[in-house]
């Protein structure tokens, strides 16, 4: 790639160099070489029959799809006024809030997720205060619930964090122009919230649904096995039980494509950069 | 708009609850007595007295801490000069290189990880070394990167470029410019990016997972392994340590920007004018928080296993598979090290094909292993091990003839086996109707979400042929279709697959039947007084664990020592008795008290031996069938 320096005399974009050495080093090769092994056979040759590997666990991507896109949807919806409450908070009430989102993130997300064990159990903190008034037990773990409540869990900061970063950039006279133009709550909800925030939304439900839709961790502590997802097959291929990095190359790129491809639906409503990514 | 009021506060309330349950759970049981993470025992401060005393957690936890403050840091720098860079591309040059910066945040981690995993395994067998710590710092660096420089670009967007330029026309050269000019103005994004990458750093699980082959861990991964089995309330112990101090300084720290705050005439003077005395300040209280940091964590690296002092091994093991001085055992790993004057690195696996993928992987180099039979015949067929030099293993002697020469190693030249037995069906007396003697059991509706399986493929499969009538090492596709569908028909009824979570699960009555080893039964049976084993009458499987070098290890004759060493009648006995699995030596068979050289779960009768075979290896395209129907039947 050239440096062309925006101005003349500009030397400094040379100071880019070494990053972009780096990152050709150790992104851009390693990327290059998921696409090698995706279309090559343990010998070499080119093959596709790699991908046959993929189609065959299409109700895998498929329900890793269908989970992470309701934990993004929920994640939406709870986040969404925790955002906008935050965002009207005065700056020592942001500030606390902020600080408490962000808490938890200093704990390791494994033993996080580990405690969820500990309530959902049939034998768990939650069944035993349930039975306290004689309800339950009931089975809350190894269920595909379960492993929606964990990437909930998990992502709910990512998508409050962009929320309430954008929507303190908005205005309150122009909510208060709307309500004085007549607007009731739902038309100041639908036809000024929503479209000054999609900035925030969009980042924040690009920063929950890809980290959910790859997760092996989750699916495997909380859906205990038989709520297997893309993370845990492509894990399974490098690392786990089948040996097979052709394959898992392959189960990689299909994921990265759609990844592409439903970042692209999502940002076609929206052409700016990512707002708000950074907290 | 009108204010939310009363619903609002109850809406940020229950997502506050939401975040921060499990959080007290997890403090909450650093103070149980018992190590149960269901059952609230008694208070105590005991975990937090034994965790500084605990170096496998207090070592990965100086290694994150290192790790991630040398990862930012390098990432700060490059950060900074790559938005400086960029901030000064043409716009097409620009777009290019932001593209490839979002990259690795849109990315999903799993790709980034194991992306890297491969290019690191192709240096790796090109040049020589290991993964470790190196690469693990590669990673964290490349993946910090982009939140350094995102958080410095609008900063840079936000300056004034006419300062720069009256700095230059007033003579002073483009350099010390930057650092006079442009850096005050830019420090707080440069701060907030580092804190940003030093956060993600110290959590990241999953690219470290695949960065780090066998030989650095960091608490991420140290918990990985526990999790899988029981976690350690010290870590319980740690983690509240760690959000009280986070807390504290966030507090501290907000604390300090409100009192900012409330003094706008400064603020409004803008940050060239804010004093200097107090960025200095602030900078020197990085560094030197940082040094003593690296320095600390760094002394204790040396003192680890990894510098070259002592010779080190490795050892990869099943979990809860030797003796660990706990409740007065003996610490064998402890004792070898004193013994022998090495360090022993040591890690778990939790089925023999993860063991065997982490092998082929390239990632790891491990010295000694202790697979079951059927998987020592396919690594001997694939020469993934070293013929052993029996001069330094005269402890073999002492093997049971029945257990010098077996199916899967006739010679006897790879492997000395370590322990033996069969697999049946543990049950839980006040979960089941009646004791039951057949593997039909698993399949049983009216224990539904009750019943737990084996989550690896071969003792699964082994089950369902059993069931089916056929033999355990068949090779007949239709067979085995015959078997996928039965377990297929079994996931109606069942809670989760399970592997060394099954002493947690069965341990507290969470299930009420689940197939298993005899020795870990017998563990579990200690334990839990209601459980009780059997050995159905379609018969099962008799294993045989042995330990083995693996090729190209550096370490062999001291692996080999090793081997030795766990053959030693004392040695072998403490193992024995904190394993409860069958030992192959007669020494230690003859050392054992009579109650457990009658236990019929340890040593059971010829009648229950004679309905048991061995697992051989199967041809390639068999397990690569079976390996493929066990996926879809979990995928499902």
């Amino acid at each position: 790639m050239t440096l062309r320096p925006a101005r003349k005399g500009s030397l400094a974009a040379f100071a880019a160099v070494p990053y972009l050495v780096w990152t050709a080093i150790f992104i851009l090769v390693p990327l290059g070489m998921v696409l090698w092994f995706g279309f090559t056979t343990p010998e070499g040759g080119f093959t596709l029959e790699n991908f046959q590997g993929v189609v065959k666990y299409a109700g895998v991507f498929w329900k890793s799809i269908r989970l992470s896109i309701i934990a993004t949807l929920i994640c939406l919806v709870v986040g969404f006024p925790v955002g906008y409450l935050m965002s009207r908070m005065g700056e020592v009430g942001q500030r606390t809030m902020l600080m408490l989102m962000m808490l938890p993130m200093w704990m390791s997300f494994l033993l996080r997720t580990y405690a969820w064990m500990t309530l959902l159990e049939r034998e768990g903190l939650i069944n035993r205060f349930l039975g306290l008034f004689g309800l339950g037990p009931f089975s809350m773990i190894n269920t595909q619930g379960a492993v929606v409540l964990g990437m909930v869990y998990n992502y709910l900061p990512f998508m409050i964090l962009p929320l309430h970063s954008i929507m303190i950039k908005i205005d309150r006279s122009i909510i208060e122009a709307a309500q004085d133009l007549g607007a009731n709550s739902l038309h100041v909800l639908a036809r000024v919230l929503l479209p000054l925030s999609l900035p925030g939304i969009i980042t924040g439900v690009t920063m929950v649904f890809v980290p959910s839709v790859s997760t092996f961790i989750i699916s495997r502590m909380l859906g205990g096995g038989t709520n297997l997802l893309i993370g845990d097959l492509i894990e399974q291929q490098f690392l786990g039980s089948t040996y097979n990095p052709q394959v898992g190359s392959a189960m990689s790129l299909v994921l990265m494509v759609m990844i592409l491809l439903i970042m692209g639906i999502i940002n076609h409503f929206d052409n700016g950069e990512m707002e708000g990514m950074l907290v | 708009m009108k204010k939310r009021g009363i619903p609002g506060w109850i809406w940020m309330g229950a997502v506050l609850f939401f975040l921060y349950a499990p959080i007290f759970v997890l403090i909450a049981f650093s103070f149980n007595e018992s190590k149960s993470r269901a059952l609230f025992t008694g208070f105590t401060l005991k975990w937090y007295k034994s965790l500084f005393d605990n170096t496998l957690i207090m070592s990965s936890f100086w290694n994150s801490l290192m790790l991630a403050f040398l990862a930012s840091a390098i990432a700060m720098v490059l950060g900074t000069m790559a938005a400086v860079g960029i901030s000064k591309m043409g716009r097409r040059s620009r777009n290019v290189v932001m593209n490839i910066t979002y990259l690795p945040v849109l990315n999903p981690e799993i790709v980034t990880g194991i992306s890297m995993m491969l290019l690191f395994v192709f240096l790796k067998n090109l040049l020589g070394g290991e993964m470790g710590f190196g690469t693990v710092l590669i990673a964290h660096v490349t993946f910090c990167l982009p939140y350094v420089i995102l958080s410095v670009l609008p900063k840079l967007r936000q300056l004034d470029p006419s300062i720069f330029e009256a700095a230059l026309d007033l003579g002073c050269p483009p350099v010390p410019a930057f650092f006079r000019v442009i850096l005050p103005q830019i420090s707080s994004g440069i701060l907030s990016g580092f804190m940003m990458a030093f956060t993600f750093s110290l959590d990241d699980f999953i690219i470290t997972y695949f960065a780090a082959g066998s030989g650095f861990k960091t608490l991420p991964i140290t918990i990985y392994s526990m999790v899988r089995k029981k976690v350690n309330p010290q870590i319980n112990a740690l983690s509240a340590i760690i959000f009280l101090v986070v807390l504290t300084l966030l507090i501290l720290m907000n604390l300090a920007e409100a009192r900012k705050a409330r003094r706008p005439e400064r603020a409004e003077q803008g940050v060239l004018h804010r004093p200097v005395v107090q960025r200095v300040a602030a900078a020197a209280g990085v560094v030197v928080v940082g040094s003593v940091v690296a320095v600390v964590a760094v002394k204790n690296y040396q003192s680890g296993a990894l510098t070259g002092e002592l010779p080190t091994l490795s050892v990869f093991n099943w979990g809860e598979y030797i003796s660990t001085g706990e409740d007065g055992s003996l610490d064998v790993i402890a004792a070898f090290e004193e013994e022998y004057g090495c360090q022993v690195q040591y890690d778990l696996y939790s089925t023999n094909e993860e063991m065997y993928t982490k092998l082929k992987s390239g990632s790891v180099q491990y010295d000694v292993v202790i697979p079951s039979d059927y998987m020592i015949s396919r690594m001997i067929s694939e020469d993934m091990l070293e013929p052993l030099n029996f001069d330094n293993i005269p402890n073999a002697e002492d093997l049971m003839d029945r257990f010098k020469s077996t199916d899967y190693d006739p010679e006897g030249r790879y492997s000395v086996p370590y322990t033996w037995g069969t697999v049946g069906l543990i049950y839980n007396t006040t979960m089941v109707e009646e004791a039951p003697d057949s593997w039909n059991a698993l399949w049983d509706s009216r224990y539904s979400r009750n019943i737990l399986m084996f989550s690896n493929s071969r003792d699964a499969f082994g089950i369902a042929e059993r069931l089916l009538g056929y033999s355990q090492n068949t090779t007949n596709e239709a067979e085995l279709l015959h078997c996928a569908d039965k377990l297929k028909e079994q996931k109606a009824v069942l809670q989760t697959y399970v592997m060394d979570e099954i002493f947690d699960k069965m341990g507290i009555g969470e299930a009420a039947l689940a197939p298993y080893y005899a020795g870990d039964a017998a563990t579990m049976m200690a334990e839990n007084p209601d459980l009780q084993f059997v050995v159905p009458k379609e018969g099962s499987n008799l294993f045989i664990d042995a330990m083995c070098v693996v090729k190209g290890s550096k370490q062999k004759s001291l692996a080999e020592t090793f081997i030795n060493f766990m053959c030693e009648p004392e040695v072998g006995l403490a193992n024995i008795e904190y394993i409860c699995y069958s030992t192959p030596l007669q020494s230690v068979y003859e050392l054992l008290d009579e109650e457990t050289r009658e236990n019929p779960v340890i040593y059971p009768d010829e009648e229950t031996l004679s309905r048991c075979e061995s697992f051989v290896d199967l041809p390639v395209e068999t397990n690569r069938l079976m390996q493929d129907l066990w996926n879809e039947i979990i995928a499902e």
